[in-house]
């Protein structure tokens, strides 16, 4: 049968390239993609993320976490490299245009039911970097709030309010885009 | 805590992503390179140059892969699961006879999902058990577990299906050997297009035996397909991770938030083995049964994760329904190119 590795199965400290591959790399893919700025770049930084935890795979080490977080960071740090690399006028760029979220849920509703994903998507690669990386983790991952934390160097109720900020910097976006 | 509009609409986001496969190659393939020189630049490069033409040589099998000009029996790939792929699969030839049973290696199949190995027996036979000294190796040493076969008594034909084939024989092609060491003689009368209920079979005693059977083939590429919505059945949530199709086989991944693996393969007591309370499905364009893993058994579940795979018989709209006993079913539709 087809194997496919159970979290016990990677946090034996027996992990192998092939094994972590093939368990993340369609996370990684997706995450990539959430938060990329285009296929190209979504291609480069999955490949950049996976390379650097090959070759850091034997840097991994069960004792202090699972290599699930483990991962997450390096993937992580990838990314933030890749931005600074690629995006560091743009980051600018946005931090000057901050948007205050604003909280009107029925406006959110309607706004929602006429999106199309790629029009979504098209929205969420207009937020910072540092946005983009939060909700990716959270909702294109499907990570918890803890293990976002984790990730990006944060305790889990900075995180959730983290998140909970980015998403309000998504919904007032997408509310200006309707006005 | 429940999640609102906005968050179900990220989680449930189709977007175009990385191939994940290519990805992985393209990562195996670049983690592999030496980083550091510890021999002078010319004796390195031409030993790399020779080093290369043998590596070559042997390890690229795929160079010597001819596809099949002679036309396998219908019967044989529709068994396999191999119908869309009736072009793609490898004719090979090889004999081998031990203890009176003479075994041809007819063709050979190999995708990200699954190796299939086609083969004809005289007389007919079946795999006695499938231990560990019957395996399906490799160039470079490595087994592969046998996860199924299925011997047809009246035709002599066996196919067997092991696991995928690990890096780089996706990229380079694989040499490799299916070794069988026990067969049980089956002889069966009667005919299925008369009556199938008519037909009988019966086995002899084991017998015990040395069958070697080589073939090299390529890797049959898979593409990236749209990843359908999610679905809700109870406390059960089922997000779509990936979707992949190749000329033989649809691979499905499905994550699974809410229940746990026992609660998802739980069986109802019936008297007897008891019902699955979790079943998925593939449905073929046609509405017809096309799962790769089993009629309706939730597949092998690790975790929280399924990996369904389906056969594909060409291109259309195939669809996966699943059924939870007590919270209902949901259908969900896959276009395959």
């Amino acid at each position: 049968m087809e194997v496919a590795l159970s979290p016990t199965e990677l946090d034996t400290g027996a992990l192998t390239a092939e094994e972590l591959c093939r368990r993340y790399a369609p996370s990684v893919c997706r995450f990539a993609a959430m938060i990329a700025g285009s296929s190209t770049d979504a291609d480069d930084l999955a490949q950049d993320a996976l390379l650097r935890a090959v070759r850091a795979i034997r840097s991994y080490d069960s004792s202090r976490g699972t290599a699930e977080a483990w991962l997450w960071r390096i993937v992580v740090n990838s990314a933030r490299d890749s931005a600074r690399r690629r995006d560091r006028a743009r980051d600018l760029f946005e931090r000057l245009a901050f948007v205050n979220p604003r909280e009107s849920e029925s406006v959110e509703d309607a706004v929602l039911a006429r999106l199309r994903d790629a029009d979504l998507h098209a929205h969420i690669r207009l937020l910072s970097h540092r946005d983009r990386m939060l909700l990716a983790l959270r909702y294109g991952t499907g990570l918890e709030t803890a293990e976002v934390g984790a990730a990006v160097g944060l305790n889990a109720d900075t995180a959730g309010k983290a998140i909970r900020r980015a998403l309000g910097r998504l919904r007032a976006r997408l509310e200006v885009s309707q006005k | 805590m429940t999640l609102d509009v906005l968050e179900q609409r990220l989680a449930d986001l189709t977007i175009d992503t990385p191939d994940p496969g290519r990805v992985t190659a393209r990562v195996m393939s670049r983690a592999a390179i030496r980083r550091r020189r510890s021999v002078p630049r010319t004796v390195a490069v031409g030993g790399g140059t020779i080093a290369l033409m043998l590596a070559v040589l042997y390890f690229v099998p795929a160079a010597d892969v001819v596809l099949a000009d002679t036309p396998i029996a219908g019967e044989l790939l529709r068994d396999a699961g191999l119908l869309g792929a009736g072009n793609r699969v490898t004719s090979v030839g090889a004999v081998s006879t031990s203890s009176g049973v003479r075994l041809q290696l007819i063709g050979a199949y190999a995708d990200s999902t699954r190796t299939v190995l086609l083969v004809h027996a005289e007389p007919a036979v079946r795999p006695s058990g499938l231990g560990p000294t019957d395996t399906v190796t490799d160039q470079f040493g490595r087994s592969y577990f046998i996860n199924r076969s299925m011997s047809n008594g009246l035709t002599g034909n066996i196919v067997f299906q092991a696991e995928p084939l690990a890096w780089p024989d996706a990229i380079t092609g694989a040499r490799i050997t299916l070794h069988l060491t026990g067969l049980v003689p089956v002889t069966c009368t009667g005919s299925p297009s008369v009556d199938p209920k008519a037909v009988k079979c019966g086995e002899g005693p084991p017998i015990a035996g040395s069958w070697t059977l080589p073939a090299t083939l390529g890797v049959d590429e898979s593409t990236t397909l749209a990843l359908p919505a999610p679905a809700q059945l109870g406390p059960a949530t089922f997000r779509f991770t990936s979707v992949r199709s190749s000329s033989a086989t649809i691979a499905i991944d499905i994550e699974v938030k809410g229940v746990t693996q026992e609660e998802l393969s739980r069986r109802v007591p019936d008297g007897k083995k008891g019902k699955e309370t979790f079943t998925i499905m593939v449905l073929g364009p046609n509405g017809e049964w096309a799962n790769g893993n089993g009629p309706g058994a939730p597949p092998n579940e690790q975790g929280v994760h399924l990996h369904v795979y389906g056969y594909r018989f060409g291109p259309g709209e195939y669809h996966i329904h699943a059924t939870y006993v007590g919270y209902g079913e949901f259908d969900r539709v896959i276009r395959v190119p």
